[in-house]
């Protein structure tokens, strides 16, 4: 054995880890070579002191010190625990509150009324396009032989060119309102039957809550029952129809169903989207002829083109009133869903009575904060689906930052 | 691990109750000392070291397996608490600790039990010899050679794997040896000189 390798043994031999042929060969070379053996003295002259220096006694009041700094941490702890799970509820409700807040948002910027103007202006900024196009698609030369006093048959002419004109600008004009994605117009329709103890108390109800929301009863009546065969009093029923905004439609019909026994109920919409788009270009391209209609009006020489411009313009006035009207009633449903209510008054032991006390408030309330609940989380994962994009650059960057920091924590 | 009498003990201190766990960790108490006391080289900071790797041990104890061993655990801290206190003083003071424990000069009225242990000549200079070693190469050597923990528990302990813990332990020995080498030629010249 070579004095390196013996050197190297050294410590393996004190410590018990040699094989016995590498045991044997390091005893055979301290024997002969001095200055290795001098080496082994040495290392375990040192681990023998080291092993035998004495143990210190602890200091007298070590363990009450100790246990009394550990009590104090620990009610610490407790504290800093609670407050950070406090910190915690505090984030997830914020957190839920934002994303039921968000989902409105969303909401309301496809079908609510909020959002109805920057509906409106995508529209008109589409029908913008498309005045814009189609004036400047509109042949100068059809006018031409009115201004220069041409006759009825041009009229004819540039009428129906006009017509033509019209109708592609109208297709036009729909594909451009599609495309630019116009939100939806949808109406919510809902009917709602509940069996009720007390049929006033339960419209009264209704009324209030439908006008504290910003809606309003649009038709109501009640009748008296009787039973056929003996004639006698039965009770109330009747039908309410509830006009309420349409971001309230869910909570409306919820709120309902709880003032009695549920019978039936059902909820249905309807997309007129498309319909409301056609009717908005239709009234637009009939503005147009409106205006190129009165322009010929000024320019017309004789009786008889007169007369039978005034008639086109009073056809197309009529019919940009009927489509006005049109887009009102659309707006009008748009805006404010519809809940037919029918109520039926009955003293029978299995109907609830009108829950007006505290336990069905209670429980109204509790539905009404899962649903608040669940919605906060659709918001939450519809916020996270938008917003993938950010989510996953910062996730990369965390990751990067964290790797980061621990390698430079390993290399201290 | 920990037995079975010790979990109820164990459930109260993962709830934060220091009471509990100063029961759990009172047979520990010496040991960690000594042994933050043989990485510090000072029975006053040791006190206030192996306290603070207590308290370290108490605000992670979530952080403990208990299918591993509560010792090992607890040493661990306590060493890292240890050599982080010691890094921490040199950086803040520019006299190195292995002067304050070879002047006899510089030591603390308190410090009785330190005269204690190193009341022979040879075991003194060891010391000395032991606390001018780099700290990763002090803590092999304190945990081996002191404390008499086999390569597996350093091993344990340190988070080294158990190559890296013979071979540092090897070269610790060597630069102790170097070490004590050359203070003895230093006094013996301080000696001769002195005569």
């Amino acid at each position: 054995m070579k004095c390196d390798e013996a050197l190297n043994i050294i410590d393996m031999y004190l410590d018990e880890c040699t094989d016995a042929y590498n045991e044997k060969e390091f005893l055979e070379h301290i024997q002969t070579c001095e200055s290795c053996r001098n080496a082994y003295n040495e290392i375990k002259r040192i681990t023998s002191e080291l092993n035998n220096t004495e143990y210190l006694p602890l200091p007298d009041d070590f363990h009450s010190e100790l246990t009394d700094k550990l009590i104090k941490s620990g009610k610490k702890r407790n504290k800093s625990r609670i407050v950070k799970y406090s910190a915690l509820a505090a984030c997830a409700v914020l957190v839920f509150m934002t994303g039921a807040y968000m989902k409105d948002l969303y909401y309301m910027a496809s079908s609510g009324s909020s959002a109805q103007s920057a509906d409106s202006a995508s529209v008109t900024e589409s029908m913008n396009g498309m005045s814009r196009s189609a004036s400047g698609e509109m042949p100068q030369a059809s006018y031409e032989p009115y201004a220069d006093g041409a006759s009825l048959e041009g009229y004819g002419t540039a009428e129906s060119e006009a017509q033509a004109s019209s109708e592609n600008s109208y297709s036009s004009t729909a594909l451009s309102a599609k495309e630019q994605n116009i939100s939806r117009k949808i109406i919510k329709t809902g009917y709602i039957s509940i069996n009720v103890s007390s049929f006033d108390e339960a419209s009264q109800l209704i009324k209030t809550y439908t006008e504290q929301n910003g809606g309003y009863v649009e038709q109501s009546n009640q009748f008296a029952d009787y039973d056929s065969q003996t004639n006698t009093y039965k009770g109330k029923s009747g039908n309410i129809t509830v006009r309420i905004e349409s971001a309230k439609f869910s909570d409306t019909m919820g709120y309902i169903e709880t003032l009695g026994t549920l019978i039936n109920q059902s909820e249905s919409v309807n997309d007129i989207t498309n319909s409301y788009v056609d009717t908005q270009s239709r009234l637009e391209v009939k503005e147009q002829e409106k205006e190129r209609l009165s322009e010929l009006l000024n320019n017309a020489e004789n009786i008889s083109d007169i007369i039978t411009i005034e008639g086109r313009l009073t056809e197309v006035i009529s019919d940009i009133e009927s489509y006005e009207a049109q887009l009102n009633a659309y707006d009008d449903v748009v805006d404010y869903s519809t809940i037919n209510v029918n109520i039926t008054e009955k003293d029978d032991d299995g109907i609830i009575p009108a829950k007006t006390d505290f336990a069905n408030k209670a429980v109204y309330n509790f539905k009404d904060s899962a649903r608040t609940l669940f919605s906060g989380f659709e918001g939450i994962v519809l916020l996270i689906i938008r917003l993938w994009a950010p989510i996953a650059v910062v996730a990369v960057i965390a990751v990067v930052s964290v790797v980061f920091i621990k390698s430079k924590k390993n290399k201290k | 691990m920990i037995s079975s009498v010790n979990s109820g003990l164990i459930k109260k201190a993962r709830r934060g109750d220091g009471r509990a766990f100063s029961m759990l960790i009172e047979n520990h108490e010496r040991f960690v000392f000594n042994v933050v006391y043989r990485i510090t080289g000072n029975a006053e900071d040791a006190r206030d070291v192996s306290q603070e790797a207590f308290i370290k041990a108490f605000k992670n104890f979530e952080s403990y397996d208990e299918r591993a061993a509560f010792s090992t655990w607890l040493y661990r801290i306590a060493v890292n608490t240890a050599i982080d206190f010691v890094r921490r003083r040199k950086k803040e003071n520019s006299i190195s600790f292995e002067d304050y424990i070879v002047d006899e000069n510089n030591q603390n009225s308190d410090s009785g039990i330190e005269e204690k242990v190193i009341s022979k000549e040879g075991v003194k200079s060891i010391i000395s010899a032991v606390n001018m070693l780099d700290d990763e190469f002090k803590t092999v050597i304190v945990l081996r050679d002191m404390e008499g923990m086999d390569y597996k528990e350093i091993s344990d302990i340190t988070g080294l794997p158990l190559g890296t813990v013979k071979s540092r332990l090897s070269r610790a020995r060597g630069k102790l040896r170097q070490i004590i080498e050359k203070n003895d030629i230093k006094s013996e010249t301080e000696g001769r000189s002195r005569a």
